[in-house]
């Protein structure tokens, strides 16, 4: 049996990255209030979120960078830094309008992908099951 | 002079025949009138949107604008919009082809069902684009007066009734076939030229780096407030998801994904353009011509000494076709606005086919004689009423349609009052002026936003069936 196909096999004794990183915080406050601003803003986020239709988690993604990226263009510092003798602000606006199409592009040309794919599969999982020839493609 | 004259002259006589070849299928409903028969393919639209979005402004202008006051401002007012096509590929473009109507009021007033919405609206896409499509007049009337010694009276006249031969007989089939060869042709002669000076140059960061260090405003971030290009960007960036003419072109293509296609691709092609004539062809201009009083002569003066007569006719042409492929499609909006949205909706009025037929070809006419009328003495800061009317729309609409496609809890209150409040605010902030030296728009759409939330917690949650079918809309 290879390492790790179990479940629940434990595959290494040694704690976690994250877990090592976490026992060297100070502990300044009580244990039990640490995970506290956590489970407060998972206890609100929940309604909130529930309250929205769902976005694709690459769609959502692609739309927080895109307005991080137009917030930072505009810092005030931007507008006084130089390279090749264009503010860095301007280029920043070149690079909005270059990345922002291109990376929502590259979600629906992603997204055409797997769809294909994913009909690829099911294609051949209904061949198998039925014998091909036997509208394979019926119901996409 | 003759073979500019013989290049436009040929170019007018094709639009007109494309309409009329359109309107063999283009009369036959109201499908196929508004938006195409829903069967133009990715390619097509995609270069249709970017030559509706490339007004006369994006050749000439745009140029200007960057020789005037250097690139980084430029940029400011133009990324605005590139930012707003991705917006719309994810937040809009999806729900609203699934939706599967002909315009953006079909939807709101759908979401939020009142008369207020089914008639505001409207009003609003006509106040807002009748000013937008005089500046495309205007600007057609300059350009002809300018490059072909035209009297811009005749030239605005000319173009006026051209375009409501080929809107009214060929609906959105002629506007997307023009369209596309307005496109094709506007890539062609700014790329292509930005190309040759490039070769010439031998690297386009070269040629900035040589412009910039002759005329260093030209890369300096002119001396208005951060809020003054905030305000521009944001107005762009939240008005293209609601433009009319965008949201049509949305509801042509075969299904969601080639919508979004489309909107990106467009973008990729728009950013292109842009940015091929502010970091090369402005360069150029400086270098070749720094003392310009007329700073819009910038490219005209570059392709007079750059190219032979036969090519500056073709340059002529796609000024025109920038111009023009807007002004069409504003043209077509703003009908369906009050053929389709008043007159059907918000009226009710049940018309037969051959009924519709007339009362939006009557609307395309009346519409055109208004901005005819208004194009013959236009006010001296006309670009500022359009820039105005653009964010009368992005204040009014932007908030009522992203929460009705995405926000479970909004609702008919939430949208009439978001609609109200959003330009509402918006028209008292330009008259009176936003405090703190803001622009309007930055005061405005969190005014809308804000009221949507109240609209919502005062008229309790909308029935199941509406939610589920706003759910539907979200299907791949």
């Amino acid at each position: 049996m290879t390492r790790g196909s179990r479940p629940f096999e434990r595959v290494s004794a040694s704690p976690s990255p994250g877990a090592a990183l976490r026992s060297r915080l100070p502990h300044g406050l009580p244990v039990a209030w640490r995970g506290l601003p956590i489970a407060a803003a998972a206890r609100y986020r929940d309604p909130l979120v529930r309250d929205f239709f769902p976005m694709r988690r690459d769609e959502a993604a692609t739309l927080a960078i895109l307005i991080v990226a137009a917030a930072l263009a505009f810092l005030p510092g931007l507008r006084e830094l130089e390279f090749l003798g264009v503010a860095a602000f301007g280029w920043a606006m070149a690079g909005l309008m270059i990345l922002s199409p291109a990376l929502a592009l590259w979600i629906v040309v992603r997204d055409r992908g797997e769809r294909r794919d994913r009909d690829r599969d099911h294609d051949r999982d209904h061949d198998r099951d039925h014998g091909p020839g036997d509208g394979g493609a019926e119901g996409r | 002079m003759t073979t500019e004259w013989v290049l436009v002259i040929l170019y007018l006589v094709g639009c007109v025949g494309i309409g009329v070849v359109a309107s063999r299928r283009a009369q036959g409903s109201g499908d196929e009138y508004w938006v195409a028969g829903r069967r133009i393919g990715t390619a097509v639209n995609a270069t249709a949107i970017m030559a509706s979005l490339a007004s006369g402004g994006s050749i000439i202008g745009v140029m200007g604008l960057a020789y005037q006051t250097g690139v980084p401002a430029t940029l400011a007012l133009f990324a605005g919009a590139v930012l707003g096509f991705p917006l719309a590929s994810l937040l809009v473009a999806r729900p609203l082809r699934n939706f599967g109507k002909y315009t953006i009021t079909d939807f709101l007033g759908h979401r939020y069902a009142h008369g207020i919405v089914r008639a505001l609206v409207p009003i609003l896409i006509v106040v807002a684009f009748t000013t937008y499509m005089v500046a495309q007049l205007k600007a057609a009337g300059i350009t002809a007066e300018a490059l072909l010694g035209v009297p811009y009276e005749q030239a605005v006249v000319l173009a006026t009734v051209v375009f409501i031969l080929y809107v009214s007989l060929g609906g959105m089939l002629a506007i997307t076939w023009t369209d596309v060869v307005q496109g094709a042709l506007m890539l062609a002669l700014v790329l292509g030229t930005a190309l040759v000076m490039v070769l010439r140059a031998g690297s386009p960061l070269a040629l900035i780096g040589e412009a910039t260090a002759a005329a260093p405003a030209l890369g300096q971030v002119a001396g208005q407030p951060v809020s003054h290009y905030l305000g521009h960007f944001v107005i762009w960036a939240t008005a293209i998801p609601v433009m009319p003419h965008i949201v049509m072109r949305v509801y042509t293509a075969r299904d969601a994904r080639g919508a979004r296609m489309s909107l990106n691709l467009a973008m990729l092609a728009y950013s292109a353009l842009i940015l091929a004539a502010v970091f090369v062809i402005v360069p150029v201009g400086k270098l070749g011509f720094p003392e310009l009083v007329d700073a819009d002569r910038v490219f005209l003066e570059v392709m007079r000494a750059e190219f032979p007569p036969a090519i500056r006719g073709v340059a002529v042409a796609a000024v025109l076709a920038a111009v023009m492929s807007t002004t069409d499609a504003l043209f077509l909006a703003c009908a369906s606005a009050i053929a389709h949205d008043l007159v059907g909706g918000a009226l009710g009025v049940q018309l037969r086919p051959r009924a519709a037929a007339w009362v939006r070809n009557l609307a395309t006419v009346a519409l055109g004689g208004l901005a005819l009328a208004w194009a013959l003495s236009p006010p001296e800061l006309l670009s500022r009423f359009y820039t105005a009317g653009i964010g009368l729309l992005s204040a009014g609409l932007f908030v009522p349609l992203i929460a009705g496609l995405w926000w479970k809890r909004a609702n008919r209150a939430g949208g009439i009052a978001a609609l109200v409040v959003g330009s509402g605010s918006y028209v008292a902030l330009l008259l009176f002026g936003a405090p703190w030296g803001l622009s309007p728009i930055l005061l405005a759409l969190p005014a809308s936003a804000l009221a949507m939330i109240v609209g919502a917690w005062i008229g309790g949650r909308d029935p199941g069936a509406v939610i589920d079918a706003v759910a539907r809309l979200h299907a791949d």
